[in-house]
């Protein structure tokens, strides 16, 4: 059964590393001011679940995602890309295709570090909406937003300036808020930081 | 026979976990006291330039 949320959520498909971390931050802020909901792995922490069954989870819950095949280059250290993000990737483009009714109208937007760099390597999705970030976290505010504004057709969406400076004044308000919360800001889980961004977006429009 | 008086009883302890209600309020405190800090800043940055000006 799909979730009621299901026209709401967006699939974050992209990299959890520590480099990665103010591009994700961003990215799952954005997505939740645009008055969509942040799906990803990060959010079920049930370990006697196979992983690749939870990816399937969430991919049928979310009309959207976001996929970032940024990594997807030869790690130092083992020699070997990272292929996590293209193989959910193309589950989710397999529901779209496959799927019941619901599932065909899901969306994508790809993100890539640089323009054309996807067609020396996964150049079948060629056709799809890929965009570059260049490792910009503005960037990646700007880009989400606008896709959200054309895929989802919303017209109550905030404009990219606005988007990124309440960003901007929600990480200032950051570490004060989890304090209050009685949370850690240098610990904050996937699930908790959700949480805060709807409470703070929510008390920042109602004031 | 008298009515019995029903005695409303405090909501239920929740040890030290904060109830969402008690989150929303904190978050507002937080914008609150970012927007006053702000507001004195602007105000003391007036004060200047007028000062400035004389």
């Amino acid at each position: 059964m799909r979730s009621v949320h299901y026209t709401d959520n967006v699939f974050i498909n992209c990299p959890f590393d520590a480099a990665y971390k103010p591009l994700f931050d961003a990215m799952v802020f954005t997505v939740h001011d645009c008055g969509f909901i942040a799906r990803c792995a990060l959010e079920e922490e049930d370990a006697s679940q196979v992983r690749i069954d939870k990816i399937y989870t969430i991919i049928a819950d979310c009309r959207y995602g976001i996929h970032d095949i940024s990594r997807t280059e030869l790690d130092e250290n083992s020699g070997f890309p990272r292929f996590n993000m293209p193989l959910e990737f193309g589950v989710f483009l397999g529901a779209k295709k496959f799927g019941v009714a619901e599932q065909k109208r899901k969306k994508s937007l790809v993100l890539d570090k640089d323009p054309y760099r996807y067609q020396q390597f996964i150049s079948d999705i060629a056709g799809q909406d890929i965009q570059a970030h260049h490792n910009g976290v503005e960037t990646i505010v700007r880009v989400v937003r606008n896709w959200r504004r054309t895929a989802s057709g919303r017209q109550t969406i905030p404009g990219g300036n606005i988007i990124w400076e309440r960003y901007q004044t929600f990480l200032r308000d950051l570490p004060q808020t989890t304090e209050e919360c009685q949370l850690d800001v240098e610990d904050l889980i996937f699930n908790d930081y959700i949480f805060v961004i709807g409470k703070w977006l929510m008390a920042e429009r109602g004031r | 026979m008298a009515r019995e008086r029903t005695v409303k009883l405090p909501p239920r302890k929740r040890g030290g976990k904060l109830t969402v209600r008690q989150i929303e309020r904190a978050v507002k405190k937080v914008i609150r006291e970012r927007l006053e800090r702000e507001a004195k800043e602007a105000a003391g940055q007036a004060d200047a330039t007028l000062a400035k000006e004389k």
